[in-house]
C-alpha cells in the first residue's frame, strides 16, 4: 500500500546483511492466516456450486450455477442488498456527522472532559449482542422505557421493533448510538494533532471559525477521516448480533440485511449451498463498496 | 509520540500475564474433573418441563444410578441450529435433545436419531396418548419419546363471562347471550365487543395469541386453518394450497381477529400473551394449554383462578380443531452412551415421573392414565377450592381431534416462508389473497427444489 | 495537547460544557438503565410507572451465578479469549516486525493481503470455517474458538503492531546490531520493551473483539464451550424472557471490558486511533 515510501526508505535505511531469521518469524502467522482463509474459501466456492442441505441424507451434488441463478433471479436478494446498502450508508453518514460535531465539543479541554470522554466510549466497548438485548428491552412495546418517554412527550406508544415504519430506523439509531463513539475518538485524536500554530495563524489573519474548520481542519484531517469512515464502513456491513437480538429480520423482511439472510439460509433452512453462494455475492458487494474508499485511502497514503 | 520505557507499562503486562495464567490453571482443573463417571450431556428447552428435569429429575437420577446428567437449557431456534450443525459435524458431545416434534422428520430422514421403540413396553405404548406417540414416530420408528403435549385451547376469562352485569350489557348491546363461543363468528363478535372496554376498572382487549414473525404467527394461524378445514399442504407435501377457498377463509378470519388484539400484537410472543393473561388485559386467548399455570401464580398474576379453557371455535360450520404442540426427547446417533441414555429417557417418562413432572409444574402429561391420576386431579390452588389442573378435561378433549404441523422434513423451512407472508398480511402490506398467492409460489418453489 | 488553554468567551465554554454533558448522558443512559434493571425484581422492572428509584436486589445476580450455567460461559470465554490473545500477539509480532523493519515489495503485497482479510465480513467466513473445523473435528472444542478468534484479530493486530514497531527509532536497533545482538534478541530485548504500550493496546483490542464476539461462538460452541455472550441468550426462552436476569448477565459480560478499558484507556485510545492519526 505504501510502495513509494517504502522503497526509498528501504534502500537508505535497511541494513545490508540479509537475515533469513527475519522471515522465519513470519511463517507461523502466515500459515494460520492461509489455512483459515484460502482453504475454506476454496471449499466454500466449490460448495456454492452444489446443492447441499445439511440434513438431506442424499448428501450433496453439483448443480452448476443453480444457486446463483436462484438467488439473483429471486426478489429476496435485491431486497436485502437494498436494505444492507441503506443501512451502511445511513449509519456511516450520520455517525460521521455526529462524531465530528461531538469531537468539536470536546476538542478543547473543559471540566471533567476526561471522565466524559471515557464514559462516551462505553457503548462501543459493549458487546453488540448485549446492545441488541438492551435495545429490545428498552424499545419493548409493553414495558420499554422508550415507550414511556414517547408517551410522556405526547407521541404515544409504538411497537417500535415490529412496526413497518419504525423497525429499520430503530436498528439504525441503535447502531449510531453504539458506533458514533468510535468515530468520535478517531476524529478527536485527529483534531488534536492539528498544529496549534496553524489555527492561531489563521485566526490572526482574521479567519472565522467556519473558515478555520474548512480550510485547516478538514484538509489536515482528510486522511484520518477517511480511515475512520472506511473502518466503520467495513464493520457496518457486518451487522448481525444486533438483528439477531432484536428484529430477526422482521417485520416481514424489512430489517433483513445480507448478513442476516445468509445466517437464515445457512443455519435455519440449513441450505449450505445457497448460503455459500450468497456469501460470495455479499463479499463482492462489500469489496466493491469498500474498494472505492480503500483506493482513495491508498492514494492519500501515497501523497503523504 | 515519545518512546516510553517498559517500566511504566509493567503493571499492564503483568496483569495480562496473571489473567492468562489463571485462565490456563482453571482450564486444567476443568479437564481433570470431566472424566469422573458416565455423564450424559443433554439439551432441554428452557420451559418448565426442561427446568424440572434440570433442577429435580436429573439430580434425582444421579442419586439413583450414579449417572450424572448435565442439562443445558437452550431456546427453540438455537436447539434446531445446534442439532443441525452438531450432527453435520458428527459431534458426540451431546447425547440427548429435547425436540419440537416438527423436527423429527428432518433429523429422522437424515438418520441422526436412534429409534426408541425398544424402551417402551406394549402396556406403555397403549397408555401414551396416541397423537403424542404419532408425532414422535417417523417411518414407523419411534424417534422421539413424548415428554409433554400442549394443544392450543381457547382461553376465556370466567370472571368476565360469568359476571351478571357484563352479561346483561352484552345482551343489551348485541341481542345475544354471552356464552363460551363455539364458532369463529360468535367469538369474533365477543372479542370485538370486549376490545377496548373498561370492565371492572381495567381496560380489556378482545384476545391475544402468539403473532410474532417466526414460529409464533404460524402456530396461531394453524389453529384457524385447521378449524376451517384448511390443509396448508397436499397429502404428499408437494404443493402449497393456501389459496384454496378454505385456507383463504381461515386466513381472512385470522387477519380480522388480529385487529382485536392489544397494541403491539404483531410482535407478541408466548411471553407477551402470558403477561397479558396475567395482567388481565385480555378477555380471551388462543394459547398452549400447559401455559395456563402461569396465570395461577399469585406473585405474577392478577388473574389467579380466573381463566377457563374450551375448544378452539369452529369456522364455516366445521368443528374447531386445535393445532398440536408437543416436545419429545431424542437420542443422538453420535452419542457414545446410547444405552445409558435410553435408560434415562425411559425413566423420565415412566408413569410415576409423567405425573411427577406435571405436579412439579412441568408440561402436561403424555400418558392417558395420568389425566385421571388422583395426585393431579385432586390438587387445588393454594388457599382456594379451584382445581389446579382444571384444564385437563379440555386438553383431553382437544387431543382427540388435534392436528400436528405438516409432518415432513421441510417443516422448519416451510414455517419460515409462510411466516414472512403471514406477517406481511397482518401488517397490511399485502391482502389475504395476494399474500396467500405469494406464499404458495415461494413454498411451491421450495418444495420442488 | 499541553498548551491549548486559551481564554475564550465564557458563554461559549458554558454552552460546550452543557452540550458535552448532554452528549455523555445520551451515551451512558442505556447502559446505566441496563445496570439498574439488573438490580430490580421483575415487578419493579415491568410495573407501569417508570422506576428510577427502587430497592436494589441481588436476586438476578444470584440467579446468574448459582442457578444458571452462565458462569461456565464466562470461564469458557476467559480461556478461549486469553489463549487467543497471546497467540494473536505472538504470531502478529512475528509478521509485523519484519514488515515494519525490512519493507520490500513482497512484504507490502503480504500486508495488503492481510488487510484485505479484515474486510471480509464474519458471516462470509463462518460457513467455510464451520465446514473446515467440522472436517478436522474441532467443532465443539475450545480450540475452534481460539483459532477463529486468532484468525479474526490477526489482520488488525498486524496492522497496529507494524505501526508501533515502526515508531521505535532505527538508531537504537542499529546500535544494538553493532553491539553484536542478533535479530531475535534485538526484537525481544529492545524493540518489544520499547513498544510495550503498543503491544498492550493491541492485546487489549484483540481481547475486546474476541470477548464481544457472538456469531462465531453461537455456531461453533459445543456442550462444554458456550461462551458468555452465547450464555446470555439462554435467558431468552420461548416461554418467557427473564429481562432483569439478562440485564444482570449483560452487565457481567460488559464489566470486564469496561474495567480493562478504564485502566488502560490510554493504550486503548492509541490502538483505536493508530494508523489513522500519526
Amino acid at each position: 500500500m505504501r510502495a513509494k515510501d517504502n522503497s526509498s526508505e528501504g534502500s537508505s535505511r535497511a541494513p545490508k546483511r540479509v537475515h533469513s531469521g527475519r522471515y522465519l518469524a513470519i511463517i507461523p502467522g502466515v500459515l494460520l492466516l492461509l489455512g483459515l482463509s484460502v482453504f475454506p474459501s476454496v471449499y466454500a466456492l466449490i460448495v456454492s456450486f452444489q446443492k447441499w442441505i445439511l440434513t438431506d441424507p442424499n448428501g450433496r451434488h453439483f448443480n452448476g450455477l443453480d444457486n446463483y441463478k436462484d438467488i439473483l433471479l429471486g426478489s429476496e436478494f435485491w431486497h436485502t442488498l437494498k436494505i444492507t446498502l441503506l443501512f451502511v450508508i445511513l449509519t456511516v453518514v450520520i455517525e460521521s456527522l455526529l462524531a465530528y460535531g461531538i469531537a468539536l465539543i470536546f476538542f478543547r479541554p473543559m471540566p471533567f472532559h476526561r471522565v466524559m470522554r471515557a464514559l462516551i466510549l462505553l457503548p462501543m466497548l459493549t458487546a453488540p449482542i448485549v446492545v441488541g438485548m438492551l435495545a429490545r428491552f428498552m424499545f419493548d412495546s409493553q414495558f420499554g422505557i422508550i415507550n414511556r418517554f414517547t408517551e410522556i412527550i405526547g407521541l404515544g406508544r409504538h411497537d417500535f421493533l415490529s412496526g413497518l415504519n419504525t423497525a429499520f430506523p430503530v436498528i439504525i439509531i441503535v447502531d449510531i448510538w453504539q458506533w458514533t463513539p468510535f468515530l468520535f475518538l478517531i476524529f478527536l485524536a485527529a483534531m488534536q494533532s492539528v498544529p496549534e500554530e496553524l489555527i492561531e495563524a489563521a485566526k490572526l489573519d482574521g479567519a472565522s471559525k467556519f473558515e478555520v474548520i474548512k480550510n485547516i481542519f478538514l484538509p489536515l484531517m482528510k486522511y484520518p477521516l477517511l480511515v475512520g469512515i472506511t473502518l466503520r464502513l467495513i464493520d457496518s456491513f457486518r451487522v448481525y448480533d444486533l438483528i439477531y437480538a432484536t428484529t430477526r429480520g422482521g417485520p416481514i423482511n424489512l430489517t433483513s440485511t445480507m448478513s442476516w439472510s445468509i445466517y437464515d439460509s445457512g443455519f435455519k433452512v440449513l441450505n449450505i449451498g445457497i448460503a455459500s453462494a450468497y456469501s460470495f455475492l455479499f463479499l463482492i458487494t462489500v469489496l466493491i463498496v469498500s474498494g472505492i474508499f480503500l483506493r482513495q485511502l491508498s492514494k492519500e497514503n501515497e501523497e503523504r | 509520540m515519545e518512546v516510553t520505557p517498559i517500566k511504566k507499562h509493567r503493571r499492564g503486562l503483568g496483569g495480562l500475564a496473571v489473567v492468562i495464567a489463571l485462565a490456563t490453571a482453571i482450564s486444567t482443573v476443568n479437564l481433570t474433573q470431566a472424566n469422573a463417571a458416565i455423564t450424559l450431556n443433554t439439551i432441554f428447552l428452557p420451559a418448565t418441563w426442561g427446568t424440572v428435569v434440570k433442577e429435580t429429575l436429573a439430580p434425582e437420577y444421579e442419586k439413583l444410578t450414579g449417572v450424572k446428567v448435565n442439562v443445558q437449557l437452550i431456546g427453540r431456534d438455537e436447539i434446531h441450529q445446534k442439532m443441525a450443525t452438531l450432527f453435520a459435524a458428527q459431534d458426540s458431545s451431546y447425547d440427548i435433545f429435547n425436540l419440537d416434534y416438527s423436527w423429527i422428520p428432518e433429523f429422522g430422514r437424515a438418520g441422526f436419531l436412534v429409534p426408541l421403540d425398544s424402551i417402551l413396553s406394549d402396556a406403555d405404548k397403549a397408555d401414551f396418548l396416541p397423537k403424542a406417540l404419532a408425532v414422535g414416530t417417523y417411518n414407523k420408528q419411534l424417534l422421539g419419546l413424548p415428554q409433554t403435549i400442549h394443544p392450543a385451547l381457547l382461553w376465556y376469562r370466567s370472571d368476565l363471562y360469568n359476571d351478571a352485569k357484563i352479561k346483561a350489557q352484552y345482551k343489551k348491546d348485541t341481542g345475544t347471550q354471552l356464552v363460551v363461543p363455539k364458532t369463529m363468528n360468535v367469538w369474533e363478535k365477543q372479542a370485538a365487543w370486549f376490545n377496548g372496554k373498561t370492565l371492572n376498572g381495567a381496560k380489556v382487549y378482545g384476545w391475544a395469541a402468539q403473532a410474532a414473525k417466526g414460529y409464533g404467527n404460524v402456530h396461531t394461524w394453524l389453529s384457524f386453518a385447521y378449524s376451517y378445514g384448511c390443509e396448508p399442504l397436499n397429502a404428499t407435501f408437494t404443493k402449497s394450497q393456501l389459496s384454496s377457498r378454505k385456507c383463504i377463509n381461515a386466513t381472512t378470519q385470522w387477519n380480522k381477529m388480529m385487529k382485536l388484539m392489544p397494541p403491539g400484537a404483531n410482535d407478541f410472543t408466548y411471553d407477551s400473551v402470558t403477561q397479558a393473561a396475567q395482567q388481565g388485559t385480555i378477555a380471551t386467548a388462543i394459547q398452549w394449554s400447559w401455559g395456563a399455570f402461569a396465570t395461577d401464580i399469585p406473585d405474577a398474576s392478577k388473574t389467579v383462578g380466573k381463566w377457563s379453557f374450551a375448544q378452539i371455535p369452529g369456522g364455516d360450520g366445521a368443528k374447531g380443531v386445535s393445532h398440536l404442540a408437543s416436545w419429545v426427547i431424542s437420542l443422538s446417533k453420535f452419542s457414545k452412551n446410547q444405552d445409558e441414555a435410553k435408560k434415562f429417557i425411559a425413566w423420565l417418562e415412566t408413569k410415576k415421573n409423567d405425573v411427577t413432572q406435571a405436579s412439579l409444574g412441568g408440561g402436561d402429561p403424555v400418558r392417558t392414565s395420568s389425566y385421571s391420576d388422583k395426585t393431579l386431579t385432586g390438587e387445588k390452588l393454594a388457599g382456594t377450592s379451584i382445581d389446579r389442573f382444571r384444564r385437563y378435561p379440555a386438553v383431553l378433549l382437544a387431543m382427540a381431534t388435534t392436528k400436528p404441523r405438516p409432518f415432513f422434513p421441510g417443516e422448519e423451512a416451510w414455517e419460515t416462508l409462510l411466516s414472512t407472508e403471514l406477517s406481511a398480511i397482518s401488517l397490511g402490506q399485502k391482502t389475504v389473497a395476494i399474500g396467500s398467492k405469494a406464499a404458495d409460489s415461494t413454498i411451491d418453489k421450495f418444495l420442488k427444489g | 495537547m499541553s498548551q491549548k488553554f486559551h481564554r475564550k468567551p465564557r458563554a461559549l465554554d458554558h454552552l460546550r460544557f452543557v452540550l458535552g454533558l448532554l452528549v455523555t448522558l445520551i451515551f451512558i443512559f442505556p447502559v446505566a438503565w441496563m445496570i439498574a434493571t439488573g438490580f430490580k425484581t421483575g415487578n419493579q422492572a415491568f410495573s407501569n410507572s417508570t422506576s428510577f428509584f427502587f430497592k436494589p436486589s441481588l436476586d438476578n445476580y444470584r440467579e446468574v451465578f448459582f442457578k444458571s450455567d452462565f458462569k461456565s460461559g464466562i470461564m469458557t470465554s476467559l480461556q478461549a479469549v486469553s489463549i487467543s490473545v497471546v497467540l494473536t500477539v505472538c504470531l502478529a509480532s512475528g509478521i509485523a516486525y519484519p514488515m515494519a523493519r525490512f519493507p520490500s515489495k513482497g512484504m507490502n503485497r503480504l500486508a495488503s493481503w492481510i488487510i484485505s482479510l479484515r474486510i471480509v465480513p464474519p458471516i462470509v467466513t463462518i460457513i467455510p470455517l464451520f465446514l473446515l473445523l467440522r472436517t478436522v473435528k474441532l467443532t465443539g472444542s475450545i480450540w475452534s474458538l481460539v483459532l477463529v478468534y486468532t484468525f479474526m484479530n490477526m489482520p488488525l493486530a498486524i496492522w497496529l503492531l507494524r505501526g508501533f514497531f515502526k515508531e521505535v527509532p532505527r538508531e537504537i536497533e542499529e546500535a544494538a546490531e553493532i553491539d553484536g545482538l542478533d535479530g531475535k534478541r534485538i526484537f525481544l530485548k529492545i524493540v518489544l520493551p520499547l513498544s510495550a504500550p503498543g503491544v498492550v493496546a493491541t492485546a487489549l483490542l484483540s481481547f475486546v473483539f474476541a470477548w464481544n464476539d457472538f456469531l462465531f461462538a453461537n455456531i461453533l460452541s459445543g456442550a462444554t464451550t458456550r461462551t458468555a455472550t452465547v450464555g446470555l441468550t439462554e435467558f431468552v426462552t420461548p416461554v418467557g424472557t427473564a429481562w432483569t436476569t439478562i440485564m444482570a448477565a449483560g452487565t457481567i459480560v460488559v464489566i470486564p471490558v469496561w474495567v480493562a478499558a478504564l485502566f488502560a484507556q490510554k493504550y486503548l485510545v492509541r490502538g483505536l486511533t493508530m494508523g489513522s492519526v500519526k
